[in-house]
């Protein structure tokens, strides 16, 4: 075991070990901080406290035979990381990926299981690197030990050692045993491969987790089965603080396979009341559901309806007394007199549910000083906490297996599935898997919040924005989530612009609203960037200017950005004309360093509606892990968010979710489909993240299209037909003819 | 408890269930073929696409007193270990799945078509696959039915 100072890249607190495995090979582990964002308090704490100090969080797994396991410590939610990650460690170690398989890392904090924020190969690449090149390292040392022969004359190729001048080579697994008898490397010493000679990354590789999903094989939360498990359905309050004020469960009792019924409290921020029926099966439990005859107490909160929270933010966005100021880049330049155009604009957006195909479940297994977790989550080492708290189970013995998640998007960021399982499980002694119908999927979601957001900017004659003044007004996910906070308006967007203004400022006006708020893919990048492009779509327009050239002006000095502009452009013949009732849209976004630029082309008929043809999306991710999954996760995020444009809205009547399954909260099929086309940077700047980015921009350029077809501007999502005037225009046949490019 | 005997995929299964229980529980809970997935409840969403006799059929709404003597076919016994169906290997030949949960009702779908419809045009497929995907594969999957029928064309 070895430790080196602080080198930059590599922490202070980085170092190798192994350990022999008895007559298989050896497991290498590299502990090495992952890059933190600010605002994880919890892993900043843990880093600071050097909490478990000695724990790898890399593990790299050899077998005799030569089969490298890569232990994943991210949730694989179809964004692939159960193939990017192995691919980063098996690129340093030179493995031989057809002998590369992939497992499930426990749910430790050393392992950093969080799985959000599009992070998972921004915030692993430095460690998995180091893992794959320690692993390397030693197996060279081994071989050469074996030849006696410099380590300098030794190379590796795709799971061999190879001594060139000599003409010998070995392969990795005959090496195991000996590599786990050597002192691990110093960190510091190991180099890391040239990006330009890289042999895995960069190319377009199948998934390891394709052959289970094709063959019903793979194990998701809802597949989970131990011995003695009930299964329960579970009634809760319709209203988001209401309770139970009588049940009558005689008929539920009756019903053949149930076996309990079990009246639960509210849990602030996680559950209203409930009635739990727990039975031998998921039908049963389902039938004993209903035939509860429950009465609620509807609490203080059950008139409030998102028609009249509108009604209240439309009304309160000239409430400057109000407003917290979030942000504010550069003071008001007031000498300024060039201003040439005054530009305003107000776009709204609805709550959303998330809707993932596998609604939400948790299975837990509470004994007197064990919990067992089963569950496809994205924050598994939160439901360990929480499991703890609720049982006063010590931390240590509480185990989350996680398992593959059916769609996750920041709904399984949350707990309320786990808090529901280990209450069960506690209370009837059993294990207990808790299953959410779809109906209480999309009525006991954490919405995205709706939200208003108004700008006023000032261009000069250059069509630059000297003034940059944006509003959000909405309900608080912050607030909802701390009532004291001071600043209500952190988590709702109203970032910097990417664009070069002047001086810009942000900030909030709270509305009051009982709705649970949460994550939801992009988190408040969603909402800027249907925002912030429409806006400077109107910019561009008040200019008379084009709004790709508008764009690539603004962001002179950034030319990856502007390349992303100038590729999207291109590649979707910006400028040639189309059919009558057709337009282009475009729009740009960065998401934290991920640039992307999207052009949408949208038919516009009275009888088809606004329909979306086709999308040309041009990115830059830095080094790209798997090219096939940054594709993959654009064709994801434009079929995502075009359902959002088009279809997306979730609304609050008597202090309820109005919606409950597809019939009444529509998402996209496969005919109403846009082609997606995608167009790939190559470069080796640092790896970003991929699973998001290109949610933020897409509504964007569907409106920025629209209003290109028929020269009105929808500032409300969804998008809507009956908000736009087409009924003065004959359609042509051509509106309707369908791209055909598939 | 009435008693069933149910054929899923080549074999006989007796089982004692309700009478309104969907073959989707049945297949899930009773003949632990998880392979079939639950998404909705109200036959919108397709997740629990499976054969009977051949038909693609929605599971979560088919009571188990409604199947008789049809046969059933899931994901589990669409191919084999060894031999995949031309779909499953379409499926990994575009690496089609995302989350993957959606996948088993999608291939049951696609594999369904195909049976009928050797040559399906975009319109025959965008009228086969009505089945919902939220990582939106959609694209992929039209990929991997023209290839599939193109391997069992010929």
């Amino acid at each position: 075991m070895s430790a080196g100072p602080n080198d930059g890249a590599v922490s202070r607190r980085a170092f190798v070990v192994t350990t022999a495995v008895a007559g298989t090979g050896f497991l290498l582990g590299v502990r090495i901080p992952e890059r933190r964002r600010q605002g994880d308090a919890a892993a900043e704490a843990l880093e600071s406290s050097g909490g478990e100090p000695f724990s790898p969080n890399a593990w790299v797994r050899l077998d005799e035979s030569g089969e490298v396991t890569i232990l994943v410590h991210k949730s694989e939610m179809g964004q692939g990381v159960w193939t990017a990650l192995p691919m980063i460690v098996a690129e340093e170690m030179d493995a031989d990926w057809k002998r590369v398989r992939a497992a499930r890392a426990p749910t430790r904090p050393e392992y950093d299981t969080a799985t959000g924020g599009s992070s998972s190969v921004r915030e692993s690449w430095d460690a998995l690197r180091h893992a794959g090149a320690a692993a390397r390292a030693m197996l060279v040392a081994a071989a050469a030990k074996r030849w006696n022969v410099p380590e300098s004359e030794c190379s590796t190729s795709a799971g061999e050692v190879i001594h060139t001048k000599s003409g010998r080579r070995v392969g990795y697994g005959s090496l195991a045993r000996d590599a786990a008898s050597l002192t691990p490397p110093d960190i510091k010493s190991l180099t890391l491969k040239d990006p330009r000679t890289f042999r895995i990354l960069g190319k377009d590789t199948r998934r390891l987790d394709t052959p289970d999903k094709i063959s019903g094989k793979a194990v998701f939360g809802i597949d989970v089965k131990v011995p003695n498990m009930l299964v329960a359905v579970v009634a809760r309050c319709p209203t988001f603080a209401g309770k139970v004020a009588r049940v009558d469960d005689a008929k539920a009792r009756a019903v053949p396979g149930v076996r309990q019924v079990i009246t639960l409290d509210p849990v602030p921020k996680q559950h209203p009341g409930r009635v739990a029926v727990l039975a031998d099966d998921t039908w049963s439990a389902m039938q004993g559901r209903r035939a509860l005859d429950v009465t609620w107490d509807y609490g203080d909160q059950a008139s409030f309806s998102s028609e009249e929270m509108w009604e209240d933010a439309r009304r309160r966005v000239n409430d400057d007394a109000d407003a917290t100021v979030n942000r504010q880049w550069a003071p008001p330049d007031t000498s300024r007199t060039s201003t040439v155009h005054t530009v305003e604009a107000t776009y709204e957006l609805p709550f959303v549910a998330h809707a993932c195909m596998e609604p939400m479940n948790c299975t837990a297994s509470v004994t007197a000083d064990k919990v067992e977790l089963w569950l496809p989550s994205q924050f598994p080492e939160q439901a360990r906490r929480v499991a703890s708290q609720l049982t006063n189970v010590p931390i240590e013995k509480v185990e989350a297996h996680v398992t593959y998640l059916g769609g996750g998007f920041g709904r399984r960021a949350y707990q309320d599935f786990v808090v529901e399982a280990v209450q069960l499980s506690q209370k009837v002694g059993r294990p207990v898997k808790v299953l959410y119908t779809r109906e209480d999927d999309i009525q006991h979601d954490l919405y995205r919040p709706a939200q208003l957001q108004r700008f006023r900017a000032q261009l000069d004659t250059s069509g630059r924005p000297i003034t940059w003044d944006n509003r959000v007004v909405g309900p608080s996910t912050e607030l909802w989530w701390n009532p004291k906070s001071t600043q209500p308006g952190r988590r709702e967007g109203g970032e910097e612009p990417p664009y070069d203004v002047m001086t810009a400022r942000n900030d909030f006006v709270p509305v009051a609203s009982p709705v649970p708020l949460g994550a939801w893919r992009a988190v408040q990048n969603g909402q800027n960037g249907f925002c912030f492009e429409s806006f400077v779509d109107e910019c561009a327009h008040a200019m008379g200017a084009d709004p790709v050239a508008y764009r690539i002006a603004r962001l002179a000095g950034k030319p990856r950005q502007q390349a992303v502009v100038r590729l999207a452009a291109e590649q979707a013949k910006w400028g040639t004309p189309l059919p009558k009732g057709r337009g282009r849209g475009v729009a740009f976004f960065d998401y934290d360093g991920t640039y992307i630029a999207e052009v949408a082309e949208v038919s516009v008929t009275k009888k088809g509606g606004v329909h979306v043809d086709r999308v040309v999306c041009a990115v830059d991710c830095g080094t790209m892990i798997n090219p096939d999954t940054v594709r993959a996760q654009v064709e994801s995020a434009v079929i995502w968010m075009t359902t959002a444009a088009l279809h997306g809205e979730i609304t609050i009547k008597d202090g309820r979710t109005v919606q409950s399954n597809f019939h009444d909260y529509p998402v996209l099929r496969m005919a109403d489909s846009p082609v997606v086309e995608v167009h790939l940077v190559r470069n080796l700047e640092t790896p970003t993240g991929m699973g998001e980015p290109a949610v933020p921009p897409l509504a964007a350029a569907i409106g920025n299209a629209i209003f290109a077809a028929t020269g009105q501007r929808l500032r409300r999502l969804p998008f809507r037909l009956k908000d736009l005037d087409v009924a003065a225009r004959d359609e042509p046949s051509t509106a309707t003819e369908a791209v055909t490019s598939r | 408890m009435p008693s069933y005997t149910l054929l899923v995929n080549g074999r006989r299964h007796a089982v004692d269930v309700a009478a309104d229980t969907p073959l989707l529980w049945v297949l899930r809970d009773q003949l632990d073929l998880t392979g079939t997935k639950y998404g909705c409840g109200a036959g919108l969403c397709g997740a629990c696409t499976v054969h009977l006799d051949g038909s693609p059929t929605r599971s979560c709404t088919l009571p188990v007193s409604a199947i008789g003597s049809k046969k059933i076919t899931t994901i589990e016994g669409l191919g084999t270990e060894k031999t995949l169906h031309a779909v499953q290997q379409a499926w990994i030949a575009e690496d089609v799945p995302q989350c993957g949960y959606c996948q088993s009702g999608q291939i049951m779908a696609a594999a369904a078509l195909l049976a009928r419809n050797r040559h399906p045009t975009d319109a025959d497929i965008d009228a086969a696959m009505t089945n919902i995907c939220r990582c939106g594969t959609y694209q992929r999957m039209r990929r991997a039915i023209k290839r599939a029928a193109q391997e069992v064309g010929t």
